[in-house]
């Protein structure tokens, strides 16, 4: 864990130019953390006041010396960024997360977003990109690169979809008999093996089947076994 | 009546699948990033020629066992990867299909 000269971190005077923006690295690679002081410093608006080598340091360092930024890798040995973000969220301290990764999965932003982090960021981006992220979420706003929104977006429909608060499943005003046919047919059963399990005639299945497709909007087996995953109907 | 009100709806359903071109013996893995009665859009790491001609097999959650439809598509559009997805992707136009009862793959 380094931490930069006491000295460095105090505001400047209101004479002065605006305080910097204080920044704590949290990545398990020096050479990376390095790297990336260089490019910050560069900036006469950023001053880095401390590094981490892994989630638990950066949570540490975020407590202690109060930072306004914490770039945070994702994949740390010991606690991981994700980690890490969880126990700032639960703490009081005030800090914009910006997760730093080579890669993410969707649903991993949309948890990121939910823990507090204020952006995401990849490794691969330009370095200015990574200045704007920074200058964004001082802003107060959050910054996701600008391909992944409509995956985000995505996303937490997904999500929303999938939550407990939804409302009762659609059942598209299928009788009971109905879902028990379209269960079947999602199991793969021929009408024969339909009419055969259920005690029906091969013409009455065909019948369901017909109400089945106009009331499900489907127009064959395949789009019928989909919709009937999507829409949660066999559960 | 527009090509949009007449598409197939895609459902954006997150389902395994493999793959393989039609004759070959080996089986690739994917993932559905969504699917219509029509087509289907993937993800994979290993990617085929557009015309190509692949054989899908796709494995549908029904309740506590699954089943598995087999279709026969042809290969329309590679799609490069961007943003945050890592894997490029493949889109099959699906020309038919069967389903096979069993959680069993290929």
């Amino acid at each position: 864990m380094d931490v930069a000269d006491p000295a460095s971190r105090t505001e400047l005077g209101p004479m002065d130019s605006p305080s910097p923006i204080r920044v704590v690295i949290a990545d398990d690679h020096t050479i990376f953390r390095k790297g990336l002081r260089s490019v910050l410093e560069a900036e006469t608006e950023f001053v880095v006041v401390g590094e981490a080598a892994d989630g638990e340091q950066a949570v540490e360092l975020c407590r202690v010396l109060q930072p306004h930024v914490l770039l945070l890798d994702l994949v740390m040995p010991g606690q991981s960024g994700m980690d890490a973000l969880a126990e700032l969220a639960t703490s009081p301290t005030p800090v914009r997360t910006i997760l730093l990764t080579a890669g993410i999965e969707k649903a991993e932003i949309v948890k990121a977003l939910q823990l507090g982090a204020a952006g995401v960021v990849l490794k691969s981006a330009p370095t200015d990109l990574l200045i704007k992220s920074i200058r964004s979420v001082m802003a107060g706003q959050h910054w996701i690169g600008r391909e992944a929104v409509s995956d985000l977006v995505q996303a937490l429909r997904e999500q929303m979809a999938a939550s407990p608060e939804k409302p009762a499943r659609k059942r598209f005003g299928l009788s009971a008999r109905e879902v028990e046919i379209t269960s079947a047919v999602v199991s793969g059963l021929s009408n024969r093996e339909i009419a055969r399990k259920l005690s029906l005639s091969e013409d009455t299945v065909k019948h369901h089947l017909t109400n089945i497709f106009d009331k499900m909007g489907a127009s064959n087996r395949l789009e019928l076994a989909l919709f009937a995953v999507h829409h949660r109907l066999l559960e | 009546m527009n090509e949009a009100s007449t598409r197939a709806p895609r459902l954006p359903l997150k389902l395994q699948l493999r793959y393989r071109p039609v004759g070959a013996a080996r089986w690739h893995e994917g993932r559905v990033e969504n699917i219509s009665r029509s087509g289907v859009l993937f993800r994979t790491a290993d990617l085929v020629a557009v015309d190509e001609q692949v054989e899908i097999t796709l494995l549908i959650p029904v309740q506590l066992s699954a089943s598995v439809i087999v279709c026969r598509a042809r290969i329309v559009r590679t799609i490069l990867p961007g943003g945050f997805e890592k894997r490029p992707g493949l889109a099959a136009s699906i020309s038919r299909y069967r389903f096979r009862r069993g959680k069993d793959g290929p």
